[in-house]
């Protein structure tokens, strides 16, 4: 993972633009009409081509462009980052997705901050410092911060897509829609019918 | 520790004490039979006064923010057994002759640092001419035990296993430096004002750029800073400020003790 032009991406790779996301180049989304999404493997779809990917389906129905914050792994520290790092310097979008399938993931780094990664899982001392920060309250601690954040901060129409048996990112103020993301068309298509009637109802009180 | 209007605070906020949980009458009457006849907390009077968002300075509504620095730490600078008025935040703001807010909350880290800092840029318009952050252990962090439902601060204190635990492998694995990394970055991605950072020294520090502020003498509970370190911590900042005024004209005039 690295920061580029404040915001946190994967490291080089031919599958992501130059700041690390999968998406077109920053400078080339229409920032005055698009949806952002956050988040992390769920919404990267790394197994499947760009166009399956679930984000990149979602706008082209919509007719609008997009911008995928998602980091593999990268869980709330890396969702909080970008979101917040991202609607404090740039246009709002028209909706926000959210999708997380590892809320709980942690991330590390050195004392110099030379580098910053996931914490590798298959590391006894990383699954017993999870198991502390569940029963300890870091865990629930943290969500809650952030659930108080986005509650307050965010104006911007929020869709949670929800995996089942994953843990839910934020409790309250969003649209939850189920998402099996090996069968993403369903979840593609609540999602348009979700962001078009917000569209519709913000088009009539003008 | 509340949410009041968004922003963590104390729970005694709109209170005024006389002491409060780390600065307690019972150390003060403990302190008294130790401490020599001419020791200064003997007769210097302490109110600790929180406002409506249960922080220890005036309400929002009150403060000039067309003028005003923002502090934001721990108990250092939420001025933790000191009157008020010789706190580094209020004494540094009274020779720059502004305002101030001090969102400091003692015993909390850089989480509850982060929140309270996005919150105050989403909420205040106006900004501040600078943010100063004082950074605290960086092994605090809020918690929420199941079955609960109000966050509560964590940190060196806390003597049960799974916290232990956790800070351990936090600092072994280098999970603390990883949050330490997301809070700077993020915090430098939102606030467009100047930042300047204090570390005290007995903190593990958060930048090589920031200033260092030694505790040269003790506070009233024998453990915070006192009178003089935080008279010398206002100095040293006033200085700092100087030199980074010297590079704005325009807040240089909005500030004209420091010409």
């Amino acid at each position: 993972m690295q920061f580029v032009e404040g915001l946190l991406g994967h490291d080089s790779d031919v599958i992501y633009n130059s700041h690390g996301h999968r998406c077109k180049e920053l400078i080339d989304v229409n920032l005055r009409n698009y949806i952002l999404f956050v988040g992390d493997n769920a919404g990267l779809v790394l197994d499947k081509p760009l166009e399956e990917t679930l984000p990149y389906l979602t706008a082209k129905k919509l007719s609008v462009d997009y911008y995928n914050l998602c980091i593999f792994n990268g869980g709330i520290d890396a969702i909080r980052y970008n979101l917040f790092s991202w609607i404090n310097n740039y246009p709002k979008p028209k909706a926000i997705i959210i999708t997380s399938e590892f809320v709980n993931s942690l991330l590390v780094s050195d004392k110099n901050h030379s580098f910053i990664s996931v914490a590798d899982l298959s590391d006894p001392m990383v699954t017993d410092a999870i198991n502390s920060a569940n029963m300890n309250g870091f865990f629930n601690g943290r969500l809650m911060l952030f659930n108080n954040l986005v509650s307050t901060c965010i104006q911007t129409p929020i869709f949670q897509l929800n995996i089942k048996d994953k843990i839910k990112l934020l409790q309250d103020n969003t649209i939850d829609i189920d998402y099996d993301p090996k069968n993403p068309m369903p979840t593609v298509d609540l999602l348009v019918e979700g962001i078009n009637k917000i569209y519709k109802s913000a088009r009539a009180s003008v | 520790m509340i949410f009041l209007n968004g922003f963590l605070g104390t729970d005694d906020y709109n209170q005024s004490m006389a002491f409060v949980s780390g600065d307690s009458l019972e150390f003060f009457k403990e302190n008294s039979k130790k401490m020599p006849d001419d020791w200064i907390y003997r007769n210097e009077h302490i109110s600790y006064k929180f406002n409506s968002q249960g922080h220890r300075c005036k309400n929002l509504e009150e403060i000039d923010l067309s003028n005003y620095i923002l502090f934001i730490g721990c108990s250092h600078t939420e001025g933790i057994g000191l009157p008020l008025e010789k706190t580094y935040p209020y004494i540094t703001a009274s020779e720059l002759n502004c305002d101030y807010y001090n969102l400091s909350m003692a015993g909390t880290g850089f989480d509850v640092l982060e929140h309270n800092l996005i919150m105050w840029f989403h909420k205040v318009q106006q900004k501040p001419k600078f943010v100063v952050i004082q950074w605290s252990d960086h092994s605090r962090y809020v918690s929420l035990y199941p079955g609960y439902d109000k966050l509560m601060q964590s940190g060196r204190w806390m003597d049960d296993e799974n916290t232990r635990r956790f800070m351990a492998a936090s600092e072994e694995l280098g999970i603390v430096h990883a949050r330490k990394q997301i809070t700077r970055n993020l915090l430098k991605s939102i606030i467009k004002v100047p930042i300047i950072e204090l570390n005290f020294r007995q903190h593990s520090g958060y930048s090589n750029d920031g200033l260092w502020l030694k505790r040269s003498d003790l506070a009233r509970d024998l453990c915070h800073a006192g009178i003089e370190s935080h008279k010398n911590a206002s100095k040293d900042l006033i200085e700092h400020i100087t030199e980074v005024l010297k590079c704005d004209k325009y807040m240089h005039e909005r500030l004209p003790n420091t010409a």
